[in-house]
């Protein structure tokens, strides 16, 4: 039996063509075989048992009872330890269960493991975390990254190790993964569901979303996870209705902008012919294509990294070695401790971010950099503000690329910053995106388009990628 | 404050630095005038952020840095700042200040108390502890 799909799953399920038990056995046993992905960092076969256990008794008609799923190891979970992908937390066991995780949970989800990430969340290769790097299933040598942060995740659920699994996007770190990998992933509404509980990287663009082989499996775990909860100030309290049930294809008579900064000479023409190929069967489908303009756009990737750095630098100012985590064992002074500890408990990109963050936050440099940059950022919001007047929907390519070589880039920071050139400026203005697979590069390797909408109209950008989904040739 | 001076000798090669130790910045001047006299590279420039200002930034932040990574980050540090240094293309003149994205207005709670003792849990994830108190390296002699 193929189990591709969350739906089809909890039909078979729900008709007794597959026990609990059964189901899980075979998830345990692909993610057994593709150790060598390196997509989990924490797995135990003993507490999915334990977990099977619990979750038969639970009420037969609870959404996603008994689906397997993917957590990425940024979010506090009570029963599974808690990393963020570095040294510094090895060892911690959050003492409460995150938001996302705890509703997952009361829908009768089962949690296979802990998924890797960048350390943090902060890269787009899932290269820089402590348990080392995660292969993306796609390639043939093993050779290729999975994209980040969350790309312990993407390639969990790309290599059908499970059924779906979360990650956080803060620049783009659900949406590249998906494209590297060839999957649906999708960060909703800065606000939409609460950030309790997820290692904070940077407050005011962190955002909890959702990795799945389709849009009707996305649209189902997002109906899931989304909620108003009052642990997290940001949290928006707005009604959330069912994404799956609402799900149609039909895109007729709504417009759909295509931004002219998104079109670069530096893109490889395959990139260009995807996105064209994608406009044609929108137009083919009833909806009315407009040439829109986003002036601001090339302002994205600098003010996203002045601004998340900088909250990165003030968020990880917690990690000293003495509540949790790890701690120098050099036998010096507390001040020489906290350096030690920070210097042996952080990675380079980590640490190259902090010291970025507290430069621009310091006395005489604040202006200059972290104010201007969210004077900015109200630019980069206002142009989608006044786009979205008059259309529906935002279509771009994803990425700038396909997959890249583990090792590439690695030296140069600014190179691996433009990974995330389509998807920053969503991310600075909390739009909710979507990134769909959409065809192949002549390497065979998977390309996306990233859909935007304004914010809270996640139901249209799922309905449009449904309708792409469906009508792609 | 001192500069320190980077050759660029190609796009891809890693620069090096000339003068790594914070040098006068008008000995700086003379320097770079005598670089590109010998014309031989394609870019040189001045450091926005030297040796000083990265171990003070290091200090202010509680992240030891060791000498054999100072030049390289120091590099790193300002390419990244002269890369952010474009925003300053941009007119903000009239702009206010973006720090909360969200649309929906925020909702307020009620201000109450609420106990939860997980004071036993919390302490067990310490590096070290004894009864009730997190253990820290001794601070008065």
């Amino acid at each position: 039996m193929e189990f591709n799909s969350i739906n089809e799953t909890i039909n078979k399920l729900r008709n007794k063509k597959i026990s609990l038990k059964e189901l899980s056995e075979i998830f345990i046993k692909r993610i057994i075989k593709h150790k060598d992905l390196n997509a989990f960092i924490y797995f135990n076969e003993e507490l999915i048992n334990n977990q099977v256990n619990k979750i038969k008794k639970l009420d037969d008609n609870l959404p996603l009872k008994g689906i397997p799923l993917g957590i990425k190891d940024l979010f506090c979970t009570q029963n599974m330890p808690t990393t963020a992908g570095s040294k510094i937390l090895n060892n911690f066991k959050p003492t409460y269960e995150s938001f996302v995780t705890k509703k997952l949970l009361n829908s009768g989800a089962l949690f296979l493991g802990k998924t890797n990430l960048d350390e943090f969340a902060m890269g787009s290769s899932t290269t820089t975390s402590f348990f080392g790097n995660t292969i993306n299933p796609v390639s043939k040598k093993n050779d290729l990254v999975p994209g980040g942060s969350s790309g312990g995740s993407a390639a969990a659920v790309a290599a059908k190790l499970c059924l779906g699994a979360t990650g956080t996007d803060t620049g783009g770190s659900i949406r590249q993964p998906a494209s590297f990998c060839g999957i649906v992933g999708m960060k909703p509404t800065y606000g939409l569901c609460s950030r309790w509980g997820i290692i904070a990287f940077s407050s005011s663009l962190d955002q909890a979303g959702i990795f799945a082989n389709n849009v009707e499996d996305t649209s189902i775990l997002m109906r899931e996870i989304s909620g108003y909860d009052a642990n997290d100030s940001t949290s928006a309290n707005v009604k959330i209705p069912d994404y799956f049930k609402n799900l149609k294809t039909d895109i007729k008579d709504k417009v759909i902008g295509i931004p002219k900064e998104y079109s670069l000479s530096e893109i490889p023409d395959e990139i260009n012919n995807m996105w064209e190929k994608a406009i044609k069967i929108f137009e083919k489908g009833g909806a009315k294509i407009k040439y829109i303009s986003l002036p601001h756009t090339k302002y994205a990737l600098p003010t996203y990294y002045i601004i998340a750095p900088a909250e990165a630098s003030s968020n990880l100012a917690r990690y000293d070695g003495v509540k949790y985590g790890f701690r120098s064992k050099k036998n010096v002074s507390l001040d020489e401790m906290y350096e030690e500890t920070r210097s042996e408990g952080f990675g380079k990109e980590v640490k190259r971010r902090i010291l970025i963050g507290t430069y621009v936050l310091s006395a005489g440099y604040y202006d200059a950099y972290y104010l201007k940059a969210q004077k900015v950022r109200k630019l980069i919001s206002n142009d989608f503000k006044e786009t979205f007047k008059e259309c529906d929907i935002i279509l771009t390519p994803t990425t700038p690329s396909a997959a890249f070589r583990i090792g590439e880039k690695e030296d140069d920071p600014i190179k691996m910053y433009l990974n995330d050139i389509f998807t920053v400026p969503a991310s600075l203005a909390g739009l909710p995106g979507i990134s769909i697979p959409f065809g192949h590069t002549r390497e065979n390797l998977p390309l996306g388009v990233q859909l935007l909408s304004k914010h809270f109209d996640e139901q249209n950008i799922l309905n449009a990628a449904y309708f792409l989904e469906k009508n792609y040739e | 404050m001192g500069v320190a001076i980077v050759l660029d000798l190609s796009l891809t090669a890693i620069p090096i630095v000339l003068s790594p130790k914070s040098r006068p910045i008008r000995v700086c001047d003379v320097l770079i005038i005598l670089i590109k006299s010998l014309g031989l590279v394609t870019k040189v420039y001045k450091l926005k952020i030297d040796k000083n200002t990265t171990l003070k930034i290091a200090k202010l932040c509680r992240v030891r840095v060791k000498e054999e990574e100072i030049d390289e980050l120091s590099i790193q540090l300002s390419s990244i700042l002269d890369w952010v240094d474009q925003l300053n293309e941009v007119n903000t003149e009239n702009t206010e200040p973006l720090s909360n994205v969200s649309s929906s207005t925020l909702p307020l709670r009620k201000d109450e108390a609420i106990s939860q003792d997980k004071s036993k849990e919390i302490l067990s994830n310490a590096p070290e502890n004894i009864e009730n108190y997190f253990v820290v390296p001794k601070v008065v002699e």
